[in-house]
């Protein structure tokens, strides 16, 4: 991958161990080619923003070996820069505070510039959270959304996750360099997503996780979506810190409100009580801000018999135990469960957990 | 003098002759054991010399040397203090050495001379039957188990001095008298009966099918519903046992010590139940003796696991192999051993370490991180040998349970029969039993599908991410289904319902 004077410029004040807020005032003084190239001739204004420390690393790495030297082996891995004066910057990052000077990116970097939504929540999810969030991915992701969210555990993993099975794209936003996996059981979904979908970190390879990364992560993926969507937050989550970006950031929040007993919802049911023009119960709530609407359910296009109907019509009112369907259609246990796994198969009916069943 | 007496000695379930040669000698009193005894072997002397004072007898004060052949094996057990006792006996001129010639002696000693009963006496009498003996001396205490074995003539004794005047012909024994094995078809004679389970018609099912093709099964749930009950009632629908199956549990179960002298032969299935702190030794045989582990006590029977991830991962992961093959080698520095260990294996275990995963009403307060750590005791490999998966809970919705009274396992016992009889039909020259056993080949041969169902196996490829490994695990499942619906073909709906029962693991393993 090559890159120009500016870019190069940019990546090398990008990996340097200085705040962001202060890299920005950096910025601010001068062209970055020129802060790069001329690093000395600036000293004494450098010096006032500085720490000495940090100006003389300034001072040690400005120069071509250096950066050539990163540039490799970003190569190497497979990753490529996206500077804030690359073509391809995503247009909404310019728009929001303190927005990373570089991007780093593995897989389809052309991700970057279409149209993507956010979708965040617990890392802790109930059922009802995963069920919502499965079914507001798919229509997002149907209606041409990249679904954007953090790898972690739990609600953003089935998002990706959701997005990754319907062949749909997403963008996976870390709070660490892109060679660091967490959490480690998610790696099979890292490198899923590095394959179909793109990767996205502000940190240079070889940073590894640190709690204070992940909110000024959070800012990039409201940041560089239309919309954020909250599917479940407990009282700590670190999607409410998304939200807070995403009021910041002047976007579009929907909050989905949960159980008022549920601990898993009551930090987005709070969040409610102050956005309450952000509650969001149906997918199309999303979509007519769009000007899109839901697709028609596919069930309804599907030929069922007697049982099938009976059987769907009455978990379309709520979720029924095995027992309560046998009970339902007077059918034996035999006959009755093939019938269900057939269903469940061909995605009519769903088999929750504890033997229960629902749509 | 020197004379000889037959005896037998194990090798795992195999009996092997030793002969027992006694010389005394004039010299200083003593007596030396050599043939590679252990230390109970060696312990005898002072056994035999009380035993034969005790009874009227005349301990020689000579010296004595007792020599066990061959020599090159390690013997060990209290088995050989009758036939060195008879040896000495014989050598000191106190018995005639003629009769005791036919005879092959196995018994423990008593200070007073009586007889104690040893482990090990059924596979000792089917060798040396094997191996052309026919007459077998041995304590009363091992009679009734030696009752159901057919074509040899067994003495069973109280006393050294019993076993004396029966030699010398003074008193003879009865001999035993052969006893016609039962497969004892008591009703409930487990205790236990699936008409005693209310509900669970799923679960139940579940089981059925399992028993009917051998199958093992996994049951996920919160605690207290029935997973251990469920367990149980498996025994009460699984075929009677033959024979050669009895004599077959009978044999392992007298070599680990565990038969009831008062039964002698084992006529209902073994249902283990291994505490989850058990080790790979416990589990799959082993210590010094190379004894056998709950995998061979649980043969033909039920090895059932409560609490799966509670287990020590790598005592779970030694289970793969005897699950697989259907014997289990046991190696240890002085033995190689081989014990059979054909079981159907029941795992049960909660969703998650507080129980309430996935629930409806109850919220989970595990951290994904516990709940992973919990999960993934439970290897893939492992995971991939349990054809049927299986969620267990305790609802019960009134009126429903009250309606129709629940099958008695009887009933289910009939069909499981029948549904094994048709295997057994099927696979007659293919040297398995059931549906779990087919290899490759024979799954290809009998579970052709139709197109039907082709195409559900591929929704079920995409959906499930099923591995061809999967898949023929699901495909035998399938034809037990089939099986049981008298079917020939593996027909679309027999499919879906064996898909069902392997969609756990996706559901909790890579959440």
């Amino acid at each position: 991958m090559s890159y120009n004077g500016k870019e190069k410029a940019l990546i090398w004040l990008a990996v340097q161990d200085i705040a962001l807020a202060k890299k920005h005032k950096l910025l601010a003084l001068c062209e970055p080619y020129e802060l790069w190239r001329r690093l000395p001739e600036y000293g004494a204004k450098l010096t006032e923003l500085l720490s000495e420390e940090s100006y003389e690393s300034l001072l040690l790495t400005a120069n071509e070996d250096f950066i050539d030297k990163h540039i490799e082996q970003m190569d190497k891995a497979g990753i490529v820069a996206v500077t804030m004066a690359s073509d391809n910057y995503p247009e909404l990052l310019n728009e929001i505070f303190n927005p990373p000077i570089v991007l780093f990116a593995k897989g389809r970097v052309e991700l970057l510039n279409s149209r993507c939504f956010a979708v965040v929540g617990t890392r802790e999810p109930t059922r009802y959270g995963k069920d919502v969030t499965e079914n507001f991915t798919t229509e997002l992701a149907a209606k041409g959304f990249t679904i954007v969210s953090g790898p972690a555990r739990g609600v953003d993993s089935t998002a990706h996750r959701t997005a990754l099975n319907f062949n749909k794209p997403t963008i996976g936003v870390l709070g660490s360099g892109l060679d660091k996996v967490y959490p480690a059981e998610n790696k099979a979904l890292f490198l899923e997503v590095a394959e179909k979908g793109l990767l996205l970190s502000e940190y240079k390879l070889g940073v590894g996780v640190q709690q204070y990364n992940f909110p000024e992560r959070n800012r990039i993926i409201s940041g560089i979506s239309e919309g954020v969507l909250v599917t479940e937050a407990g009282e700590n989550s670190g999607s409410l810190i998304t939200i807070n970006h995403a009021v910041e950031q002047n976007k579009n929040i929907y909050i989905v409100p949960g159980n008022i007993y549920s601990k898993a919802s009551k930090g987005a049911n709070d969040r409610l009580k102050m956005l309450q023009g952000a509650i969001t119960t149906n997918v199309n709530d999303i979509l007519r801000d769009y000007n899109m609407e839901s697709a028609i359910e596919e069930v309804s296009e599907m030929q069922l018999d007697f049982v099938e109907a009976q059987i769907v019509g009455a978990l379309e009112k709520e979720e029924l135990h095995i027992e309560q369907l046998i009970q339902l259609t007077g059918m034996s246990i035999i006959q009755l469960s093939p019938l269900l796994a057939k269903m469940e198969l061909l995605g009519i009916i769903k088999k929750l957990y504890g033997n229960y069943y629902g749509i | 003098m020197l004379s000889k007496v037959k005896s037998f000695a194990l090798r795992g379930l195999e009996g092997y002759p030793v002969d027992i040669e006694a010389d005394i000698n004039a010299g200083i009193p003593s007596m030396d054991t050599v043939g590679l005894p252990d230390t109970a072997i060696k312990e005898a002397k002072d056994r035999v010399r009380s035993a034969i004072k005790n009874s009227g007898l005349a301990f020689p004060i000579k010296r004595i040397t007792i020599n066990l052949a061959p020599a090159d094996t390690k013997k060990e057990g209290a088995g050989f203090d009758l036939p060195i006792a008879i040896a000495i006996l014989i050598a000191s001129e106190q018995i005639t050495p003629d009769n005791a010639k036919e005879y092959v002696f196995v018994g423990e000693l008593s200070l007073d001379g009586s007889l104690r009963e040893v482990n090990g006496i059924m596979p000792i009498l089917i060798s040396g039957m094997q191996s052309g003996y026919t007459k077998f001396i041995i304590p009363c205490g091992n009679g009734n188990e030696a009752s159901y074995i057919e074509g040899i003539e067994v003495y069973a004794a109280n006393s050294l001095s019993e076993v004396c005047a029966h030699l010398d012909g003074i008193k003879v024994i009865e001999k035993i008298e052969h006893r016609i094995y039962n497969s004892a078809v008591i009703n409930n004679k487990y205790g236990y009966d699936f008409s005693e389970v209310n509900g669970q018609a799923n679960a139940k099912r579940a089981l059925e099918i399992a028993v009917s093709g051998g199958h093992n099964v996994l049951m996920i749930g919160p605690p207290g519903t029935g997973k251990t009950m469920l367990a149980k009632c498996v025994l009460t629908i699984m075929p009677d046992l033959t024979f050669d199956e009895a004599v077959e549990i009978t044999k392992i179960h007298s070599i680990a010590g565990l038969l009831d002298a008062s039964k002698g032969i084992i006529n209902v299935r073994p249902f283990r139940t291994p505490h989850h702190s058990a080790t790979i030794p416990a589990l799959v045989g082993g210590d010094r003796k190379a004894k056998p582990g709950e995998v061979s006590l649980a043969h033909y029977g039920v090895l059932f696991l409560d609490e799966v991830p509670e287990y020590n991962r790598r005592a779970l992961e030694a289970l793969r192999q005897p699950m697989e093959d259907g014997v289990i080698t046991v190696s240890r520095i002085l033995q190689t051993v081989e014990y059979p260990a054909n079981f159907m294996l029941i795992g049960s275990m909660n969703p998650c370490p507080c129980g309430n995963f996935g629930s409806k009403n109850n919220e989970c307060t595990c951290s994904s991180q516990q709940i992973n750590n919990y999960i993934n005791k439970i290897s893939g490999p492992l995971l991939d040998r349990i054809d049927i998966q299986i969620e267990v809970d305790n609802i019960s919705f009134g009126d429903f349970s009250k309606g129709t009274a629940a099958e008695c396992s009887a009933d289910i016992k009939k069909r499981v029969m029948q549904v094994r009889a048709a295997q057994h039909t099927r696979y007659a020259g293919e040297s398995i039993y059931t549906n779990s056993e087919m290899n490759n080949r024979q799954i290809k041969k009998y579970c052709a599908i139709d197109k039907d169902g082709e195409g559900l196996l591929e929704i079920a490829f995409n959906k499930l991410g099923l591995s061809a490994r999967g898949s023929y695990r699901i495909l035998r499942v399938a034809r037990t289904i089939a099986d049981m619906e008298n079917s020939e073909k593996v027909l679309s709906r027999h499919l879906a319902e064996a898909i069902q029962y392997r969609s756990l693991d996706r559901k909790y393993w890579s959440r």
